[in-house]
């Protein structure tokens, strides 16, 4: 498969482990705790997805503490890796994350395409002992992957059943302008009993379908 | 693994950005625009800038517009050149303002949260002098200002503009002084922390000048108008409105005959959208048309996350009820569809209020 133009928009769907030059347009869901690097770096895993499914990407220092939930951000020049099992998106060189708007995207959940795939991580394992991905910036995947964007390994089925358990719950909670304050800092007051789920267990009756309701 | 470097990004002077922010197009073209002006004016006296900025508006539409778009962008960021630049967009304007107007409202419309402390004061400086100076369609641009005002009652900067507010300088329209009164009737209710207490009384004070002063214009409101006196009711001089609207009718305005004929008045969508600001309708419009029931959640958590998550803004909740009840009224089509009912947003906003009881009007 030939490198995509630096034009051309891809699904979350379309990535693969190697996949390079990729550009993206996703809308954040999560934003995981701060990890360390060994060389001083902050790292943030966070969930992000299209209308296609969901997947995860590693932000890096001030970017990833600027992100939040709801923001529309354009991944330019991206490239994907298997990350402890896990197809992770990462920010290429000459690459960029770029906030574009935020809450005003359609997005599905599932499938989640960084659902951690045990033969990858068996294989991780296997044939790279410090468990790292490889240094090389232009976004090689380890070792043991094909490099390229052509290769399928079997983990590129995308069908896998939706992740039970949510990657990392701890919320980025700077606040957002609302126009109430300057810089809004205020922690979030706590929301007493559950919040509305609107899900099947409503048994309102508006005259609708109620099969309809059921999702 | 290594980061890819952040890409440094200058500092605009319009917006506050930071370095995860895409570019912001308008910005960019005001400041080419600045960059046009500043080139033609260098080192000249103000007589020679002035016919260098006269003779280059003549070029052309294009020229026109970046000359006055230019002058318009100084005048935010350049406090101290304000008044001349204003005096100098005035004479080269061609087309009684307009540019400048829809370029205001756009701002207004989509950044005005993003400005920078010192182009948000200078436009509402800019704003007040256009209405002062007769510029036909600048009531509509207060409007807009409005719904901003009101809707961030209790920032700092909200307070800190107390005296911009548009006194004298609405009573050029009857819509402005309605959706004036409006406003401050609504917020007025917020204010009753010991120390807005000041602010409040200037709200009360102008409210009750409108009222008593213009109340056929204020009448414009509808049968609202008795929803927010209500809530203010215990307010000493609304008591006293109140006896005369209800004894004494007359003393207000010979044409008015009673509470009754405010209770017949339908109230335009216009005022239920004017406690919203630009931003909430967005993704409020957002939530009713394109989010599929059962997909709701995370939208509701950032918007509460954004705009219910203080005590003060508890108040919201009615406004926004208000506002899905009487402004929202999807197509058949949607309705007809999987997208999120109107009912469940209801529902939302109304079970997870934190504030339970007092001080929380559900009236619709």
């Amino acid at each position: 498969m030939a490198t995509p133009s630096n034009e051309t928009l891809f699904l979350i769907k379309d990535v693969k482990p190697g996949s390079k030059n990729l550009n993206i347009v996703f809308i954040v869901l999560e934003i995981g705790r701060v990890t360390k690097t060994k060389d001083g770096h902050e790292v943030r895993s966070c969930k992000v997805a299209d209308k296609s499914g969901s997947i995860a990407i590693s932000v890096w220092d001030e970017l990833g503490s600027l992100i939040q939930p709801g923001d529309i951000i354009k991944l330019t020049r991206g490239y994907a890796s298997i990350w402890k099992g896990c197809l992770t998106l990462y920010t290429g060189r000459g690459g960029d994350l770029q906030k574009i708007g935020e809450f005003c995207m359609v997005y599905s959940e599932v499938p989640n395409f960084s659902e951690p795939n045990p033969e990858l991580l068996a294989q991780a394992n296997q044939q790279n002992k410090s468990g790292k991905p490889d240094q090389n910036q232009r976004g090689n995947s380890p070792p043991n992957q094909n490099s390229g964007n052509g290769a399928m390994p079997p983990f590129a089925n995308n069908n896998n059943p939706p992740s039970g358990a949510p990657r990392d719950p701890a919320f980025g909670n700077v606040g957002r302008p609302n126009g109430r304050s300057p810089g809004n800092g205020a922690p979030p007051v706590s929301v007493s009993g559950p919040p509305a789920a609107a899900k099947s267990s409503v048994t309102i009756s508006n005259g609708r379908d109620p099969r309809r309701a059921k999702r | 693994m290594e980061p890819a470097p952040a890409k440094a990004k200058p500092q605009g002077r319009l917006l506050v950005s930071t370095p995860l922010d895409a570019k912001d197009e308008l910005e960019e073209r005001l400041e080419r625009c600045v960059g046009i002006v500043q080139s033609l004016t260098n080192g000249l006296s103000e007589r020679e800038a002035n016919d260098a900025l006269t003779a280059n508006v003549c070029k052309g539409q294009q020229q026109h517009e970046e000359v006055c778009l230019g002058l318009f962008t100084l005048v935010l960021t350049e406090p101290a050149q304000a008044q001349r630049c204003y005096r100098d967009l005035t004479l080269v304007n061609r087309d009684g303002m307009n540019v400048v107007l829809v370029k205001i409202n756009q701002i207004l419309m989509e950044k005005f949260l993003k400005l920078q402390d010192v182009p948000r004061t200078q436009l509402v400086w800019l704003v007040r002098e256009l209405v002062k100076s007769g510029v036909m369609g600048a009531d509509g641009v207060v409007m807009t200002l409005l719904k901003q005002i009101a809707a961030s009652s209790t920032s700092c900067w909200s307070r800190s503009i107390s005296h911009y507010r548009p006194f004298t300088w609405v009573l050029k329209s009857g819509m402005l002084i309605a959706m004036s009164v409006y406003t401050y009737l609504r917020l007025i209710v917020d204010h009753g922390a010991p120390n807005l207490l000041p602010l409040r009384q200037k709200e009360v004070d102008f409210c009750i000048s409108m009222l008593r002063e213009k109340f056929m214009e204020c009448l414009i409101i509808g049968r609202d108008l008795v929803r927010l006196l209500q809530n203010v009711a215990r307010i000493p001089e609304m008591e006293l409105l109140w006896r005369d609207l209800l004894h004494n009718p007359q003393v207000l305005s010979p044409q008015f005959t009673g509470v009754l004929q405010l209770l017949t008045a339908r109230t335009s969508r216009k005022f239920l959208a004017c406690r919203l600001t630009p931003d909430m309708e967005t993704k409020l419009l957002f939530m009713t048309s394109r989010v599929r029931f059962g997909q709701q959640k995370r939208y509701q958590d950032w918007f509460q996350r954004q705009y219910l998550s203080t005590a003060e803004s508890q108040s919201l909740r009615c406004d926004l009820i208000r506002y899905i009840c009487g402004v929202v009224h999807p197509s058949n089509e949607v309705l007809s569809s999987d997208i999120l009912p109107r009912w469940a947003i209801i529902g939302w906003l109304l079970t997870t209020c934190t504030v339970r009881g007092q001080g929380l009007r559900w009236s619709i």
